[in-house]
């Protein structure tokens, strides 16, 4: 469980503050190698959102989302449903390292 | 890189199916003979073999050569996710571009049934232990475009009717039955809005191709075909939005390598182990606008006998001929090849005299993709 809300493993450029999500050790923007790990704030939005029939989980259908999270950190991880394109969502748990994200709302009422 | 002075000699595949009794040797050494024999090159004028592959165990280039005794010469073995098959193509034509071979052959083969269903995610990749398998992946891919571009997902049944109904038509293809929108909607569900028909299967088999200079070529009695561009790369990191896709800057180098526009290509090999990478790859490819590709696909365009250029996966692309990850690069190829020469029997693209590959290949789940391609092929 992550109840912050945060993703781990991330991290910063010290020179320009581009985020990251795996991290890296060399800033992709600035090219600096000043970097610090840290945590994803996971507030974002959906992109899409996928349900999925194979593999079933437990016997069942569940659902696969990408969102675009804080600091325009793209993750793709799982969704608790009621959840759509356009949700505004956060992070409610990690199960295995993958983020899940759950409604708290957007166009589709929260 | 430019490799004016590489051309294709001959090509050949051994025909795709679900299940072989043979071992991945066998189909490596029978494609390997049909594009010798194509280019009318015998085995002891080969100075280099490099051969690609995904899942087969190492060596195969060495394991395949031993019972024809022609080792000796340079043996290279490559791996590079689905475009394996297409790397050891890049690697040869660099050979003999250089100088460094005067004939190779590029050998890709695959005996994926033995595997099972689906490919083998490894231990550490954390979204297929949840289950987010590539399937899944793009999937989700093909969700934000329809969302993105207000586009009915129906409509990417449109690269399933297309790429089967093209298969139907090719010998060498592992589906020879065409499939209806109603047929691919209701087969079974696998990740919404992809059914079973919207994936690439596996098949088992093998591809090859021979490249040398155009003087060896001509020598030998075989029409050379022209490498006009090749340009290869590898994706970004997928942890942001893609500004510039891999595919798109491919393609607009390797245009300019050859010095023509997507306009000018009669028929093209567009990478599509799931319905949306056809379509994303459409676009980045030129040959049709941002979010307008799956529409024009499912309206009929882009089809054998379309009036209109171009024709896409005449030869079935992955979805139709089923995809033996390493072998797939060289029956793209082949297919090209044989448009461009004009024996594609049954599924010829009249007048075809420009051609593209386009390959890619990704299982790094955090970038776009490990490797990709794009060739531009003229008679």
């Amino acid at each position: 469980m992550s109840p912050s809300g945060v993703i781990a493993g991330g991290s910063r450029c010290s020179q320009c503050g581009e985020i990251r999500l795996p991290a890296v050790e060399r800033c992709p923007a600035c090219r600096s190698t000043e970097i610090v790990a840290c945590e994803v704030d996971g507030a974002g939005r959906i992109l899409a959102v996928s349900k999925v029939q194979t593999p079933p989980r437990d016997g069942e259908s569940w659902l696969a989302v990408m969102a675009d999270v804080a600091g325009g950190v793209r993750v793709v991880g799982l969704g608790r449903p009621p959840i759509a394109v356009g949700d505004e969502v956060m992070l409610v748990a990690d199960e295995d390292g993958v983020p899940v994200f759950a409604r708290s709302g957007g166009p589709n009422g929260g | 890189m430019a490799a004016n002075a590489s051309v294709i000699a001959g090509v050949g595949v051994e025909p795709f199916v679900g299940r072989s009794d043979r071992s991945v040797e066998d189909l490596a050494r029978a494609a390997l003979g049909r594009a010798l024999t194509d280019a009318g090159v015998d085995l002891d004028d080969v100075d280099l073999f490099v051969f690609g592959s995904r899942f087969e165990h190492p060596s195969l280039g060495q394991r395949t050569l031993l019972p024809l005794c022609a080792t000796g010469v340079t043996i290279l073995n490559t791996e590079n996710a689905c475009a394996s098959g297409t790397s050891a193509l890049e690697i040869a034509t660099a050979y003999v571009g250089a100088g460094m071979a005067d004939v190779a052959v590029a050998v890709g083969a695959e005996h994926p049934s033995d595997l099972g269903s689906s490919i083998p995610l490894p231990a550490f990749d954390r979204l297929a232990r949840v289950g987010i398998t590539h399937p899944v992946r793009y999937a989700l891919e093909a969700a934000k475009y329809c969302a993105e571009h207000g586009v009915d997902s129906d409509t990417l049944a449109g690269v399933p009717v297309k790429n089967r109904a093209h298969a139907a038509k090719n010998p060498v293809a592992r589906f020879q039955q065409p499939v209806t929108t109603e047929e691919v909607l209701g087969s079974p569900l696998i990740a919404f809005p992809y059914t079973r028909l919207h994936c690439c299967a596996n098949a088992d088999g093998a591809g090859a191709a021979v490249i040398t200079t155009e003087a060896v070529a001509r020598d030998r009695g075989a029409e050379p075909i022209r490498i006009r561009a090749l340009v290869s790369g590898s994706g970004g990191r997928y942890d942001r939005r893609i500004e510039r896709p891999m595919v798109q800057s491919l393609a607009e180098a390797a245009y300019e390598q050859a010095g023509i526009g997507p306009e000018d290509v009669d028929v093209a090999e567009v990478y599509d182990a799931f319905a949306i990478l056809e379509v994303l790859n459409t676009e980045r490819l030129g040959f049709a606008a941002p979010g307008t590709a799956a529409s024009r696909i499912a309206a009929g365009e882009f089809t054998l006998g379309s009036a209109r250029r171009t024709v896409t996966n005449s030869g079935g692309g992955l979805i139709g001929r089923g995809h033996p990850l390493g072998a797939t690069g060289l029956a793209q190829l082949a297919e090209i090849v044989d448009q461009l020469r004009g024996r594609a029997d049954g599924h010829q693209v009249d007048g075809a005299s420009v051609g593209v590959v386009q390959t890619m290949g990704g299982n790094v789940r955090d970038l776009e993709a490990n490797a990709g391609s794009v060739m531009v092929l003229s008679r």
